[in-house]
């Protein structure tokens, strides 16, 4: 195990933010802590780099406890959201820092930070400051500063939350196939579901202090063991008092169902469409339709439809969600 | 009362707003997290005040000192109370031209007012190079 801790907890001004947290992290894996903000997922990747004391409750790192270490200590790598760059050192002598407290001499140290500006395509911005970076470009250079000093641990703190949307996945599948060409245990935190379900191994969904469920993403996706985890993930509706994924439902002939419900509203997204409908008691619910299924159909305000499940959510508990997929 | 430390006292007691008030909205708007990511990076808390902390605020501490230093120069009242005004010994030179003004010393007192003058364009010129540095630095252009 890279990293572990157990019973976590920690109280800010009297307001409990950890609530007895414990998780097991795997070597090699990326984990996304998930959840909305204050609920405490930035407070325990701090504690995991020793930035932030906890109350109670114990960290260890690659098998040595560093509950009590300094984070200097720690051998981690920490990125900021803000990516904290040292705004009067140069590009080149910030990837350097590590490595001048280290005492890397000056020879070896220049040639692991030109491989490293390399390895984040920022060779050609070396002896430039800061401020005269875009801010993808910044993300890439507190990568490789964090990883110049060869960390056991990559913690990134919503890494790409401050960049805009292109660059925002460009960078996120760039840092996906990095991790994993790297093979360097990562704990990130979101709160983007999608982001997290897009790069992640394993998710960890944090909302009030406590973890709601831990497992891979498709199968917490699939399988919520809550009702928050389930509407966090994404959409949800509700027929005949079970919750489905909209997309899970389908119109047929209102025949052909024991309840009719009347179209109220078409929404059309492009990529989707969403039909919202309700029955004679007045109780709602919608469908997500594809495109060539709202073709098929042809979904109309005032229309009757049956509605009918593929498949309903099941809570349950995730057997592989400790062991790394071997489909990635 | 009546010695060189009671002029410094004196002096800092009354100019050291001005320092603080550059350089704290700097380190509030700067925050901690240069410093704590230099933590994971090994650095010790000595290591990172010197080439973290104090490199970020060199320019407003500049600015700060330079503004107590004009400060003090022509400070009159607290250094005329505490010094004693003894020539040579605990009088400044502002108190000194007050002096030859009193004795009707215009000749004395002109030739301290025109290094007083002198100090302040000095002072000036290098509140304006750490203005112009400043500025830069926070509002990240590079002119």
């Amino acid at each position: 195990m890279a990293v572990s801790y157990s019973g976590v907890t920690k109280s800010f001004r009297g307001r409990l933010v950890l609530d007895d947290i414990s998780d097991v992290v795997n070597e090699g894996e990326l984990t996304a802590l998930l959840g909305p903000s204050g609920s405490g997922k930035s407070t325990l990747l701090k504690i995991i780099a020793g930035l932030t004391p906890l109350d109670s409750g114990r960290v260890s790192l690659a098998g040595r406890d560093v509950t009590n270490a300094p984070a200097r200590d720690r051998h981690i790598g920490f990125c900021f959201q803000d990516y904290a760059p040292f705004r009067h050192l140069s590009l080149r002598e910030n990837v350097a820092y590590g490595l001048k407290v280290q005492r890397v001499p000056r020879a070896q140290r220049q040639e692991q930070v030109n491989e490293l500006l390399r390895l984040v395509r920022l060779e050609d911005y070396a002896d430039q400051y800061p401020h005269q970076l875009s801010g993808g470009q910044r993300q890439r250079m507190a990568l490789a500063r964090a990883l110049a000093i060869k960390p056991d641990v990559l913690l990134l703190d919503e890494p790409f939350a401050a960049l805009d949307a292109q660059v925002r996945g460009e960078l996120r599948s760039w840092v996906r196939s990095l991790q994993q060409e790297l093979g360097i245990t990562t704990i990130l935190v979101t709160h983007d579901q999608v982001e997290a379900m897009e790069i992640a191994d394993r998710l960890v969904i944090l909302n009030e202090g406590r973890i709601e469920q831990a497992g891979r993403p498709a199968f917490v996706y699939d399988h919520p063991a809550t009702d928050f985890v389930a509407s966090f993930l994404g959409p949800i509706t509700s027929l005949g008092g079970i919750s489905y994924r909209p997309h899970e439902l389908e119109l047929v002939n209102e025949n052909a169902a024991a309840e009719a419900f009347t179209v109220k509203e078409v929404v059309r997204l492009g990529f989707e469409v969403r039909v919202v409908l309700e029955n004679v008691g007045g109780s709602a619910t919608w469908v997500q339709l594809t495109h060539e299924q709202a073709k098929q159909t042809n979904p109309k305000v005032g229309q009757r439809f049956g509605v009918r499940a593929r498949s309903q959510l099941v809570a349950g508990s995730d057997a592989g969600a400790t062991s790394r997929e071997t489909t990635h | 009362m009546f010695s060189y430390p009671a002029i410094v006292m004196a002096s800092v007691f009354v100019s050291l707003p001005l320092v603080s008030r550059q350089v704290i909205p700097l380190l509030r708007e700067i925050g901690d997290h240069q410093e704590q990511t230099a933590a994971t990076l090994g650095a010790k808390p000595t290591r990172i005040f010197f080439t973290i902390t104090l490199r970020s605020i060199a320019w407003a501490a500049a600015y700060g000192v330079t503004l107590t230093l004009a400060r003090v120069i022509g400070e009159y009242g607290a250094v005329l109370i505490v010094s004693g005004n003894i020539a040579l010994i605990t009088q400044t030179l502002t108190l000194n031209i007050g002096a030859n003004f009193e004795n009707f010393n215009s000749y004395q007192g002109f030739v301290g007012a025109l290094l007083l003058a002198l100090v302040s364009v000095l002072a000036l010129t290098v509140i304006g190079v750490a203005r112009h540095r400043l500025e830069r630095k926070r509002h990240g252009s590079f002119v």
